[in-house]
This record gives structure tokens, C-alpha cells and sequence, in this order.
């Protein structure tokens, strides 16, 4: 558990769940709809991953091929190294929270934390500890008798967790557990996530269409968009290092560039942007030299200075103020806007009047050439 | 005006009125009659003497030998336990046989499903006699089950009727004509059945038995009571089947109960008999209350 951060341990050991080439087409004919177009994917052992993505994305999908419960098309998933497709779901070393918790309620919920070691034929009394660990891990141990539908929705997803854990899974699978949950319970929740995690070691595999849940809790995130795989990394990678438009776009807050490939170096291009200026970026290999690309720039990473200071010019047309920060619209010449994000910090200069003459220029290293 | 006569007690009373007054007259009145019957001197005319006596539940046990001694006598008690037995039997066929295929129906998409419902029913839309007639040539000597059994050297030479007028005839008439009432309690509550629950089931290591096992029978058995009550309860009283494919020999109560009073004249010892029938049919309906009200309390706990 110690070196789950160490990079040089986990390229050794074989990835926990490794995706390739999956492909999943629901129904058949006319209806045939593709909800993933060949997804290749590697999970690590003890990891906690994210799947991230809008509504639709195909989140769900790779989840349920995991767990067994739709068949792939094409492709294959290896759990382990060993090849899943023929194994049914009671024989997957996987476990699921489901978002709509279904749990069993007809049975109290010890007896539903009980359920899959019973299945699994473990001892009476090994199931009574294990059980009890399992209440007490998730601050449950005082509702063991109750039946589900006395609990609330934050108390069933807990149950749903332990139920899940309690076969000591080597995979635990999480379909947006939290979303049915107020902000609060939210916010605990996530830490509580985390925190199981890292205590049993197991690999999560937690799908939401949150970002910022995404962000705080994930070692590594994979980005989905209608059915592909976007983007595969660390929160800081997506964040700072968007590899295309749809995933600057859907993480943070982002200006999008319009600009022409002047010159290449290594791994950075000199750009024109349609305002005329130049500006130098970085970029994925691919981006030969005259091609017309879209350049990402974080808000916050725009500093505003004097009309003749800065690199760039505008004129300011509009404030935002959200508390710890403001966010300030700017017009380039040639119309294009961009937004500045500046911290309200005391004694920090004040913002400058609307309709003011200003200059900007980009933090270095913070502007991002974005593949289509 | 007619929400505010509901809302006093005495208004629902007066609400209530014509059906408790339905009730009292077509149903507790006749009962009582038939209590106060059966513990009266028959009259070998028919009817009864206007005299107390338990006569009637004696003859249930006990015959008079020459010599005007009371001895026991058990055959009535063959009656009551192959009514007993045939009816239990017939409850648990209904529901092997029943419960697959009320699983099948309700995994179908919806538009089949009222198809297939609507072709349990169809034997509803049938005279009941007619049925029974039909049975009695599908089982009787040379008939399409007959032939196949003699062939085969399972049934002998001796069987004249084939499996016509045995106990097996009785239990399949009972089985074809109480199927559907084990069938559509138990389509009702596997209809409610929330089936991402058995999704849950295979993931914490269920296979198909024990999902169904675990979870699918347990949450089904609200339907699964009512459909045994519905089967036992017409199945003990029913006289029909064992009268058109049991032959003369095998009675059930039904059929004791019908020649008492219409050949053998004795309305006391009649009313006797179904007196005894609704106990056993009141204390099956007492355990059905008694264990749906448990299940019932677990599921909405
Ligand atoms: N059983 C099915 N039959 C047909 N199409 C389906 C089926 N299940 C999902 N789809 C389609 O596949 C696509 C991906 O669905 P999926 O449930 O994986 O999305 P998701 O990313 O989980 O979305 P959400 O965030 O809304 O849960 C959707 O367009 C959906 O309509
Ligand atoms: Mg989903």
C-alpha cells in the first residue's frame, strides 16, 4: 500500500484491469446503438480510478462489462492477466456499488452485508466478525438490525459500501454512489471514500460525472466522451495538461485560442495567434509546422498587467466577482475574448474599471496546443 | 356530502350498511344455518328433527355395530386425509409447475406479457364440465395418455379404465383447473420485483439457483401464499374432479358433503362434514394471515 504512489513499483507488476480494443454495440439492426468504439484502458492494482464524463459517455458501459453483467461485442478484458469474458458474474473477483443501492429489503442490514460471504460459504463466525468490521468501518454498527427501507439514502449507500466490500473484492466497482446524496454528506463521503481505500488496499473503480469529485479523489482519471476514451491521467495532468479540446473543455475553465503553427522545437511551437501575436506552446508530436490549431489557456493563468506592460492588449468588458476570486472578461482586438482569473487577495491591486485599456500576458509553460 | 358521511364512525357504518348487510344475509346467516343443521337428528325424509344432538360429528369417527355399540370407524377419515393429501398434493404441483412459468412471463417485455397472461386465463373461459369431460377422454381407456402407458408396459392389462377413476386422475383434473390461481398471484409479485435486485444477487456470488433462492422467492412470497390459498382452499372443497375422474369410489368432502344431501338424506351429517371442511379451510386462511402479516412486516420494515 505504501508504494501505491511510487510509479517505478507499478510498471513492473501487470495493470489490475486492462481494457482492448473494447467494443459494446447494445441491440442489433436498426437499433443497434455503439456505446463504446474500441476502449483501451489499464487500471493498476490498489488505484483509485475515475471515470469521468457527461451523461451518455459510455461510464456505466465499462463499469457493467467489468462486473459481468453485459457481454462485449469485441475486444478483451483482463482482470489480473487472466482473460474475463467467459465468467459470469458470481465468479468475478469484482464487487459493485450500485447507484440505485439495490439493496436486498427483505433482509436487515447485517444480513445484507452478510449476503456474498454466505454465497461465498465462509464460517459462521468468520462471517459474524467480518460483518461487524465491515458495520463499523462505515459507522453503521448501531443499525445492523434495521431493514433497508428505514435508512436514508446517505445510511443505504454506506450498507451498499459494506455489502460490497465485505467479500474483500479485489476490484470494488462505484456507479456514482454519491450522486443521490445532499452536498454535505457528499463532501464527507468522498473523504470517507479515500480514506476505505487506502485502509483496505482494494482497486476502486469509481464512475461520476462530477469533476471536482473526480479531481479530489482520483489517482489517475480516464476522460469519456461518447463512447472514446479522451484523455488517461493524473487530475494534475487533465487539469494542467489537456491533451484535446473536449478535455480542456469539460475540466475547469479554460480560453480557447484560435492560432497558426509558426516554427516547431522539440516539444514546444511557435504560434501565431489571430490577434497577430506570438506566443510559444506547448504540444503533442503531430502538430507540424502552417497547421491552424486551438490553443488552451487557464484563466488563471493570464495575468493582467499595464496597457503597455504586457504582450497582449484588451480592453476589459466585464467583472465576475465569486468571492476568493474575480473573473474578468477581456476583448482582444480581433474580438476573441479571454478570461482572467485574479485572486481577491487584501492588499492586491484593485481591478481595473470596466471598458479599461490593459495588458495580459501567459504564465510560461501554460499554454497547451489541443488536438481536434 | 357523501366525503363527510364517511369521516364519522357512525357514518362509515351507515357507508358500509349494504355490504355488511350482503354479507350478513347471503353469507354469516346461511353459516349459521348450516351450524345449527349439522348438530340435529336427521330425518330419513330429508330434512331434519328440531332436536340438539351431536350425532352427526359421532358418525364422522364412530359407526353402531349390531349390537347398537359405538366403534370406531376411520372412512370418513380416508376422506378427509385423501381430500388433505390431493389438495396439498395439487397445491405444491401448482407451484413447481406454476412458479417457472409466472417467472418466464414476467422476464418477457411487456406486450407479450399480457398475451401470454391472457392465455393462463383461457381455461376460465370454458365451462367447467366441459373441461372435466374433456379430461375424462384424454385419460380414459385408449386415450392419448392410456395408449402410450399400456404401450410402454406401465400400465397393465388389469387397468381397465387407464388412469381414469385413480387418485392420479383427481390430482390432474385438480392441477389443470387451479393452475391459473397459483400463476397470477405470483406474475403479480415477481411483477413488482425491483430485478436489478438479481443483478445485485450474481454480483455478490449468487449463482441463478441461489439468486432465486435468496432473493426472487423471498421477495415473491406474498404471491406464492395467496397462490397456495387459492389453490387449497377450492381444492379441498372441490367435488367436481373427483366425481367425473375419480369414479364412484374415490370420494373427496366435496362429494361426501353433496351425497349427504342429495342421495343418502342426511343433512345433519352433510352439514357435518363441511362444518369439519371449513376448519381446516378457516385454519389454512388463519396461517395465510399469520405468515403474510410477518413477510409483510419484514418487507415494508
Ligand atoms: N441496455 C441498453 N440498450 C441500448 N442502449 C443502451 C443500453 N444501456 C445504455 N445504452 C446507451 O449507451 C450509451 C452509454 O450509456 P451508459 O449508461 O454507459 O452512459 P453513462 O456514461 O453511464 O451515463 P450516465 O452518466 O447518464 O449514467 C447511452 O447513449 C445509452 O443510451
Ligand atoms: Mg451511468
Amino acid at each position: 500500500m505504501l508504494d501505491r504512489h511510487d510509479e517505478q513499483g507499478h510498471d513492473n507488476a501487470p495493470p489490475a484491469i486492462s481494457f482492448r480494443d473494447v467494443v459494446k454495440i447494445y441491440g442489433a439492426g436498426a437499433a443497434a446503438f455503439t456505446a463504446l468504439h474500441g476502449a483501451d484502458l489499464d487500471i493498476r492494482d490498489n488505484e483509485f480510478f475515475t471515470l469521468l464524463g457527461p451523461s451518455g459517455s459510455g461510464k456505466t458501459t465499462l463499469l457493467r462489462l467489468l462486473a459481468g453483467f453485459e457481454v462485449l461485442t469485441s475486444g478483451t478484458i483482463h482482470l489480473f492477466g487472466a482473460e474475463i469474458r467467459d465468467l459470469p458474474p458470481e465468479r468475478r473477483p469484482v464487487n459493485t456499488v450500485f447507484q440505485h443501492y439495490a439493496l436486498f429489503p427483505h433482509l436487515s442490514v447485517a444480513e445484507n452485508v452478510a449476503f456474498g460471504l454466505k454465497r461465498l460459504r465462509r464460517p459462521a463466525a468468520e462471517i459474524r466478525s467480518r460483518v461487524a468490521e465491515m458495520l463499523a468501518l462505515v459507522h453503521m454498527e448501531h443499525l445492523a438490525d434495521r431493514q433497508p427501507g428505514q435508512l436514508s439514502g446517505g445510511q443505504q449507500q454506506r450498507v451498499a459500501l459494506a455489502r460490497a466490500l465485505a467479500p474483500e473484492p479485489k476490484v470494488l466497482l462505484l456507479d456514482e454512489p454519491l450522486s443521490a446524496l445532499d452536498l454535505k454528506l457528499r463532501q464527507a463521503m468522498r473523504e470517507e471514500l479515500q480514506r476505505l481505500q487506502r485502509e483496505t488496499g482494494i482497486t476502486f473503480v469509481f464512475v461520476t460525472h462530477d469533476q471536482d469529485e473526480a479531481l479530489s479523489m482520483s489517482d489517475r482519471i480516464a476522460v469519456l466522451s461518447e463512447g472514446r476514451i479522451q484523455q488517461i491521467g493524473t487530475p494534475d495532468d487533465l487539469y494542467n495538461r489537456p491533451y484535446n479540446r473536449f478535455v480542456a473543455d469539460f475540466i475547469g475553465d479554460t480560453n480557447l485560442l484560435e492560432a497558426r503553427v509558426l516554427r516547431r522545437s522539440g516539444d514546444e511551437v511557435n504560434l501565431r495567434l489571430s490577434g497577430g501575436v506570438e506566443v510559444t506552446a506547448a504540444a503533442a508530436p503531430g502538430i507540424g509546422e502552417g497547421a491552424q490549431v486551438t490553443v488552451s489557456v487557464r484563466p488563471e493563468n493570464v495575468v493582467l498587467t499595464g496597457a503597455e506592460a504586457g504582450s497582449v492588449r484588451a480592453r476589459l468588458v466585464g467583472k465576475t466577482f465569486l468571492g476568493a476570486s474575480s473573473l474578468l472578461t477581456l476583448a482582444l482586438d480581433d474580438a476573441s475574448r479571454v478570461t482572467v482569473r485574479r485572486d481577491n487577495r487584501m492588499g492586491h491591486p484593485e481591478d481595473p474599471e470596466t471598458g479599461a485599456e490593459v495588458g495580459i500576458v501567459f504564465a510560461p509553460g501554460s499554454l497547451r496546443v489541443l488536438l481536434p | 356530502m357523501s366525503a363527510g358521511l364517511t369521516e364519522t364512525p357512525a357514518g362509515r357504518w351507515l357507508a358500509l350498511g349494504p355490504a355488511l348487510l350482503v354479507i350478513g344475509v347471503f353469507m354469516l346467516v346461511p353459516l349459521g344455518i348450516m351450524v345449527t343443521i349439522s348438530f340435529m337428528e336427521p330425518n330419513v325424509y330429508g330434512g331434519v328433527h328440531r332436536q340438539f344432538s351431536p350425532s352427526a360429528y359421532v358418525q364422522f369417527l364412530y359407526q353402531r355395530d349390531f349390537d347398537d355399540n359405538l366403534v370406531f370407524n376411520p372412512g370418513y377419515l380416508y376422506i378427509l386425509g385423501r381430500s388433505l393429501g390431493l389438495a396439498g398434493l395439487a397445491t405444491l404441483i401448482c407451484f413447481v409447475a406454476g412458479f417457472p412459468v409466472a417467472w418466464y412471463i414476467v422476464r418477457r417485455p411487456p406486450h407479450q406479457r399480457n398475451v401470454l397472461i391472457f392465455l393462463v386465463t383461457i381455461p376460465f373461459w370454458t365451462n367447467l364440465l366441459i373441461r372435466a369431460y374433456a379430461w375424462i377422454i384424454i385419460l380414459g381407456r385408449d386415450g392419448v395418455i392410456d395408449t402410450p402407458l399400456r404401450w410402454l408396459g406401465v400400465m397393465g392389462p388389469e387397468a381397465s379404465n387407464g388412469i381414469l377413476y385413480t387418485n392420479w386422475a383427481i390430482l390432474i383434473g385438480l392441477v389443470y383447473t387451479y393452475l391459473p390461481l397459483m400463476i397470477l398471484p405470483i406474475y403479480a409479485s415477481l411483477e413488482r420485483l425491483d430485478f436489478r435486485l438479481f443483478e445485485a444477487a450474481s454480483d455478490l456470488y449468487s449463482n441463478k439457483w441461489a439468486s432465486m433462492r435468496h432473493v426472487v422467492i423471498p421477495l415473491a412470497l406474498p404471491g406464492i401464499f395467496a397462490g397456495v390459498i387459492l389453490v387449497f382452499v377450492p381444492a379441498l372443497g372441490d367435488f367436481i374432479s373427483a366425481q367425473l375422474l375419480g369414479g364412484s369410489r374415490r370420494l373427496m368432502l366435496g362429494n361426501l358433503v353433496q351425497l349427504q344431501f342429495s342421495t343418502a338424506r342426511n343433512w345433519p351429517f352433510g352439514a357435518a362434514v363441511a362444518v369439519i371442511l371449513l376448519l381446516f379451510v378457516v385454519a389454512s386462511m388463519a396461517a395465510y394471515l399469520r405468515l403474510n402479516r410477518k413477510t409483510g412486516l419484514e418487507l415494508s420494515k
